[in-house]
């Protein structure tokens, strides 16, 4: 080959692409401003957003602390995180902990089960413990007939309800601590050991404290977890009159009793948002030096398992009582009462199995659209989400755009909004911005706030998948020729192809199981599987209800399934 | 034909100077080396040049087109320069075939069909690689991947080729191969090549010319041979080959006889040759291997040792000797040295700079 130039070459000043990171930037804060701009503007108005003559005003930030309604709920408020999160961490430590390091038997089957609850709206787990633990439930009636005792636990209770949500949450708290407790180092306890430390002093002083950074983000996914809980509350606490911080902004804000109260809400939303943005804000600042918590020096040989010893079979059977009591119980719950007419130990199985239920599905329009709409939902809002997440994520990572730091901050910034909020914002979008208006009552607006709603869900996934990517692809793509486009449609994203896919099944699982954005967004046509569970429950319609549960349960356990078995996906290590 | 020219070229990241002021021109089909320790700005000028980054001011143009010109605002991104790049880290793109990785370059210059195929076989056949076209970059070796992806730079016939520690991947032995393949195809296409190395053999052994680089500075541009044995100050000195550097005390005599003083017993004299000697504190600095062990009390500048240390390493033998205060090391083939001596230094193998030992 004799070695010529080629002389044809252009001249242009700057990297294309700008254009195009310039409207995914613009696109997403704008996204994400619809939903909390609107909410601000009612923050300091004393009428609803959309009446001509509301007028400026600070009463609703006073009211927060004045109103005796409001600020009755704070004590609730704060006992229900308290036991929520207080469980959940040390179930949730436990079991990754016992999964984690130990030879602890069938741990993979016990892996599998303990997460279920990660992937189970948190309605039906509600449902499950009301059909299973509640005054009539299945499992109160048989242990009052075999032991005669009366009212053993009140589940229509503060620590009941928190209780009931600690079981969904202890997954969450499994899942940011098993990769710690896994990738510790086995020469550190091998060196305690050597030391002469017995196992549970190793474990207290060597292996927990090592795993304090993932304690401190479990403790505050935990804490946000707790403060946006609204389905528990809402199916538990609401017919007893116990109310938390998010029932009290569903119920302000859904008229009861008269007009909504927009502004109350408003500062409530804001201030719930500020509790958790400054949990966020806590959290970095603790983990600011996490660096000291990486181990040092090469991994030798495989992880040493801890050793249960006498402990391994008593240790296993509270393992399979706390599966058999707080998941198994539940999800049976709902589906023996989705093929039954009733539910109760006093009356034979047998005669009261019926198909009905799922008929009613069927046939009653309003289930049919509901499950049509979740469907769609799920597959065009996790396909459009994908393609959010990657447009901002590769702005963010892999472009020299002047804001990519601030976009950086703003798919992140979903994580500190509940989903009510997120609902709330999108409806004063709705009202207050004219080319929403359309969308109104349509399924499309619910595919707008599931889109800010997830945002940051998506890119936790996709953002550090990239960052595994190096650099040098795209450096490598620039210098012979390739543009910013086609560097990152032709290179970079094939190479995320995994964390895309991830990305996709978790959009189309949150999808398919939310509810809370979409309590306000609904309207007669509009439903989804998770709103229409809500108001079939408080309408008593329990049947049709466990039916929709076991259906959703089964759309996203085959989702996970083909995902995690015949497309490799893993959304925990 | 003088094919690069930079000028002034500046880089600095805050208050940090990553480029200070550098001025350098590449001729028509040179192989040029920018050697240095890490940080040296060798890496920074290279990425400047590809434009991958933009310098903070100065310079640069590339076969008599303007590619940054920072009192005019001009600035021609990476994507239209034209050049090729090959990475430390060979950056083959692990979902394409080796075809499609060399492919994606002539795609993008809408050189398709039959042409195409042609040139990348051309590439290929180059490097020795042409068997290896239906394969991933995966189930490639190491030394196999360094092949295709100086072919994926070569395949689309860039204006200049630019070479990022391509070698230092590859393990000893390899390495040495690689490095005569690579010198004998860049002689063979002529393509000039700018070359990023902190491996002085390397740079010696491949180059026409070198540019020595520390701190964001050019310290001396020569060829391989003037590097070695003139270089410029005791930090070129120390980096390309080891020396030892000594802090001594020059004197020159009436006659304007020189003598490096070490200590009140030792002084070395200095051969007329050497130019701009000052009196007072200087640096001396000597190459181990040409310092003789065991020799006459009339030997060059004969002078007393004590044995402190000896390595073995096949070829030769490390020795560590204390004269005076000071302790120099030696290379040796004649086998073990004797505990006490004489060891000889030729004036010529030695050079003064001014100032002291960092």
């Amino acid at each position: 080959m004799v070695y010529t130039t080629t002389d044809d070459q252009q001249i242009v000043k700057q990297s294309s692409g700008r254009l195009i990171q310039t409207v995914i930037t613009v696109g997403c804060i704008l996204l994400i401003s619809v939903a909390l701009v609107p909410a601000l503007i009612q923050l300091f108005l004393d009428k609803p957003l959309y009446y001509p003559d509301a007028q400026f005003t600070l009463s609703n930030l006073t009211r927060l602390f004045q109103d005796p309604e409001v600020t009755a709920t704070f004590g609730a408020t704060a006992w229900f995180c308290a036991v929520l999160v207080g469980l959940s961490m040390v179930l949730g430590v436990a079991f990754a902990i016992l999964l984690g390091r130990t030879d602890l038997p069938m741990k993979e089957t016990l892996n599998s089960i303990l997460f279920w609850p990660l992937f189970l709206s948190p309605q039906v787990i509600g449902f499950g413990a009301i059909l299973a633990y509640g005054p009539s439930g299945l499992i109160t009636l048989w242990f009052e007939s075999l032991t005669g005792v009366r009212g053993a636990w009140n589940l229509y209770s503060l620590s009941g309800m928190a209780i009931i949500s600690a079981i969904a949450a202890t997954p969450i708290t499994t899942l940011y601590c098993i990769v710690a407790a896994r990738q510790q180092d086995p020469n550190h306890d091998a060196a305690a050991r050597v030391a002469g430390a017995s196992p549970l002093r190793i474990l207290c002083r060597i292996s927990l404290p090592l795993m304090r950074p993932a304690l401190i983000f479990a403790f505050i996914m935990n804490v946000v977890h707790a403060l946006e809980t609204l389905a528990i509350p809402l199916i538990i606490g609401s017919p007893v009159g116990i109310k938390l911080l998010t029932t009290m902004i569903y119920e302000k804000s859904m008229g009861a009793g008269g007009i909504p109260d927009y502004g109350l809400v408003a500062a409530l939303a804001f201030s719930l948002m500020m509790l958790v943005g400054a949990l966020f804000g806590l959290q970095r600042v603790m983990l600011r030096r996490s660096y000291r918590f990486i181990s040092i020096g090469t991994r030798t040989g495989a992880m040493r398992v801890l050793k249960l010893g006498k402990w391994k079979w008593p240790v296993f059977a509270l393992v399979v009582i706390y599966i058999v009591l707080a998941v198994l119980a539940l999800v049976g719950a709902v589906a023996l009462r989705s093929v039954t007419f009733v539910l109760s130990p006093f009356a034979p199985l047998m005669d009261v199995l019926t198909w009905q239920n799922y008929y009613d599905l069927l046939s009653i329009d309003v289930y049919r659209r509901s499950i049509v709409n979740t469907i769609m939902l799920s597959v065009i809002g996790a396909a459009t989400g994908t393609i959010l997440v990657a447009a901002v994520a590769l702005v963010v990572q892999r472009s020299n755009y002047p804001l990519r730091r601030l976009l950086d901050a703003f798919a992140q910034l979903p994580r500190v909004i509940p989903g009510l909020i997120v609902g709330l914002g999108v409806f004063y979008a709705s009202v207050y911005i004219p080319f929403l208006a359309p969308l109104r009552n349509t399924i499309w607006i619910l595919l707008f706030a599931y889109l800010i709603r997830f945002l940051s869900s998506g890119y936790g996934i996709v953002s550090p998948a990239l960052i595994q990517v190096t650099t040098d692809f795209d450096r490598a793509a620039k210098s012979i020729g390739a543009g910013w486009t086609t560097t990152m449609t032709r290179i970079v994203l094939p190479l995320s192809k995994h964390a895309l896919l991830s990305c996709f099944v978790l959009l189309m699982v949150l999808i398919t199981k939310e509810y809370s954005s979409a309590v306000f967004l609904m309207a007669a046509g509009s439903e989804v599987i998770g709103s229409t569970m809500l108001s079939l429950w408080l309408q008593g319609q329990t049947g049709p209800v466990a039916a929709l549960a076991v259906l959703q349960i089964l759309a996203t356990g085959l989702m996970i399934l083909i995902a995690t078995r015949v497309l490799g996906v893993k959304f925990h290590d | 034909m003088t094919s690069v020219v930079v000028s002034n070229l500046c880089r600095h990241f805050g208050a940090y100077k990553a480029l200070d002021d550098i001025s350098f021109a590449v001729e028509d089909g040179e192989f040029l080396t920018l050697l240095g320790p890490s940080g040296c700005g060798k890496s920074t000028t290279l990425t400047a040049l590809a434009g991958l980054d933009r310098p903070t001011s100065g310079s640069i143009w590339i076969n008599g087109q303007i590619m940054f010109d920072s009192s005019e605002g001009t600035f021609i991104d990476a994507q239209f320069r034209n050049l090729g790049l090959m990475f430390q880290s060979y950056a083959l793109w692990p979902h394409m075939t080796v075809y499609k990785n060399l492919d994606f370059a002539l795609e993008l210059r809408k050189v398709r069909g039959q042409s195409a195929k042609k040139q990348i076989e051309e590439a290929l056949e180059m490097v020795d690689m042409l068997a290896f076209i239906d394969r991933y970059p995966g189930e490639l070796s190491g030394g196999q991947q360094q092949r295709v992806a100086l072919a994926r730079t070569l395949v689309y016939r860039p204006q200049l080729l630019l070479l990022d520690e391509p070698l230092s991947n590859l393990d000893a032995k390899l390495r040495e191969k690689a490095r005569v393949w690579l010198r004998d195809l860049q002689r063979k296409t002529g393509v000039t090549t700018i070359y990023v190395t902190h491996d002085q053999e390397e740079a010696l052994s491949l180059s026409d010319r070198i540019i020595v680089m520390n701190k964001g500075r050019i310290v001396q541009a020569d060829t391989p041979r003037n590097i070695y044995e003139q270089p410029a100050d005791q930090f070129v000195a120390d980096f390309v080959g080891a020396s030892n550097l000594l802090n001594v005390t020059v004197r020159i005599d009436d006659r304007g006889e020189a003598k490096a003083i070490i200590d009140t017993d030792t002084a070395l004299s200095l051969p007329p040759t050497l130019k701009g000697l000052l009196e007072g504190p200087a640096v001396l600095s000597i190459r181990p291997e040409n310092i003789r062990l065991d020799s006459k009390p009339s030997a060059e500048n004969a002078v007393r040792y004590t044995l402190r240390n000896t390595s073995y390493l096949g070829a030769r033998e490390q020795v560590v000797v204390k004269v005076g205060d000071e302790e120099l090391r030696v290379d040796t083939r004649g086998g073990a040295p004797k505990e006490n001596g004489l060891l000889s230094i030729p004036g010529e193998a030695i050079r003064v700079f001014p100032g002291s030992t960092p």
